[in-house]
């Protein structure tokens, strides 16, 4: 389990390299490019609706979750412009790549949580899969639900232990001939994400700090960017209808 | 080859012992501690209704799901289909003694990627797991099988692995020991340490079994294998 800490926000298309520029010589330390593609997993019923019947929506059911399951995109090193080589259902199929797990609690609610958000990730790291990551998630009784793509820039504070992300995020569909569409959700954008990571959630001095860090991180940038609290209930993973 | 000997005992301390006589006996030295951890979750009865709208056909499918750690690596069985688990911190290639553990290739691009954010995760880190099942009600728990006090020797050409089983309710169920070898001889020099034990140091009633005689190991999963194989045979 991870506490991660985060602040957001968003600046436009024509903005990122004075805002690169920028961040890179606040923290000194160039930035990288990353991208990663992500699927959004549902839980799916193993059991037929006649089963289901019989328990009504319970607390169990609101405690469903999401499971977010992330690698790296495997076409990430080249110029993106072949996106297509590697279709999704091959990468799904690939026995030995390496996928991370994850999935969230709702961010900390209270007067105490209002200056940064503050949220739980439980992760795992899956190394090989018999049958491909696919087959395990239906077996276990979940479903794909979507899938998205991050792609963009990753600023690293080493003083304040603060990660600054700022990319695009490209939802990728894929038809019934397996050929994947794109398209940029944050489009003339992109979104600024900065974070810190705790690994223990009972390590109060550690999270005081990283509040602390964030605070003056904000008010460091506060000239070129305004950074928030996202709000809770989008940060999410249980499912339910909002 | 792989040999494996289960000594029928409801003393957890039988295990010093028998280290005792295995130190004794050859000049071994215990090398490392493992341990193992299995938990089987089932989900209720499935079922599926098929055919056109005259003939209903119910259709019944048990799903078992099965939890397995050994040392750092875990592995989570979904219909007998495996998916292993690995800690980030094994990254180090360790292949002493016949121990194979997995090396995860590209968690630090993970990591460099933004798809992970823990950097050391920790052994048993099987939270995701457990709150995904936990938070699942189709999935319940119906047995949990431990390995304890674990570890490993080698003796002249093989290693023998010692551990003592528990169940869900910390009842000892016996205390098994595998030998490893190519050679014969070794393998038979360990039975023969073995079966002087079990006549010296336990009461007159004990017995030892052999549960599985020649078994070959080359797969990596065969670790995996064995543990299911002992909790087979104990008849957990």
């Amino acid at each position: 389990m991870v506490q991660q800490l985060s602040l957001v926000s968003a600046i436009d298309e024509e903005s990122l390299q004075v805002f690169l520029t920028t961040i890179s010589s606040f923290t000194g330390t160039p930035h990288i490019a990353f991208e990663n593609i992500n699927l959004t997993y549902l839980p799916k019923e193993l059991t037929d609706s006649s089963l289901n019947a019989l328990e009504t929506e319970s607390e169990s059911d609101k405690q469903q979750k999401r499971i977010n399951l992330s690698t790296v995109w495997p076409n990430g090193d080249s110029d993106s412009t072949n996106t297509n080589s590697m279709p999704l259902a091959t990468l799904l199929n690939e026995k030995t790549i390496g996928w991370t797990l994850s999935t969230c609690d709702i961010p900390l609610a209270g007067n105490n949580n209002k200056q940064v958000s503050s949220q739980a990730i439980y992760e795992t790291t899956v190394g090989e899969t018999e049958s491909g990551i696919d087959t395990f998630m239906k077996d276990l009784g979940y479903g794909c639900d979507y899938v998205y793509k991050k792609k963009g820039h990753r600023v690293f504070h080493p003083a304040m232990m603060i990660i600054c992300d700022i990319f695009k995020v490209i939802s990728v569909m894929t038809s019934e001939e397996n050929v994947s569409t794109e398209k940029d959700l944050t489009e003339n954008g992109y979104m600024v994400k900065c974070y810190a990571n705790i690994d223990q959630a009972t390590d109060i001095e550690s999270i005081k700090l990283a509040t602390n860090n964030l605070i003056e991180f904000k008010k460091m940038l506060q000239k070129y960017l305004e950074l928030q609290v996202p709000d809770r209930k989008v940060m999410d993973f249980s499912v339910k209808d909002y | 080859m792989k040999h494996v000997v289960h000594i029928d005992t409801r003393d957890a301390n039988t295990i010093v012992q028998l280290s005792d006589a295995l130190i004794n006996h050859s000049y071994s030295r215990s090398l490392q501690q493992w341990s193992f951890d299995s938990k089987t979750f089932r989900a209720p009865s499935k079922t599926e209704q098929t055919g056109a709208d005259t003939n209903l056909v119910t259709e019944k499918t048990q799903y078992f799901l099965h939890f397995l750690s050994f040392n750092n690596q875990q592995e989570v069985l979904v219909n007998y289909k495996s998916v292993t688990s690995t800690s980030n911190s094994t990254q180090e290639k360790c292949h002493q003694n016949g121990i194979k553990l997995c090396v995860p290739g590209n968690f630090t691009k993970l990591l460099q990627n933004g798809c992970l954010f823990q950097e050391n995760l920790q052994f048993g880190n099987d939270l995701i797991f457990n709150k995904i099942l936990n938070s699942n009600k189709k999935w319940q728990q119906r047995q949990s099988v431990s390995g304890k006090q674990g570890h490993i020797y080698t003796l002249n050409k093989s290693t023998v692995k010692t551990i003592n089983v528990y169940t869900s309710s910390n009842e000892l169920k016996g205390c098994i020991v595998q030998i490893d070898s190519e050679d014969k001889e070794t393998v038979n020099n360990v039975l023969v340490i073995l079966n002087l034990f079990v006549e010296e140091c336990l009461p007159k009633n004990s017995t030892y079994s052999l549960l599985d005689k020649e078994h070959e190991t080359t797969d990596s999963g065969s670790e995996f294998q064995t543990i299911r194989d002992y909790i087979k045979f104990l008849d957990l």
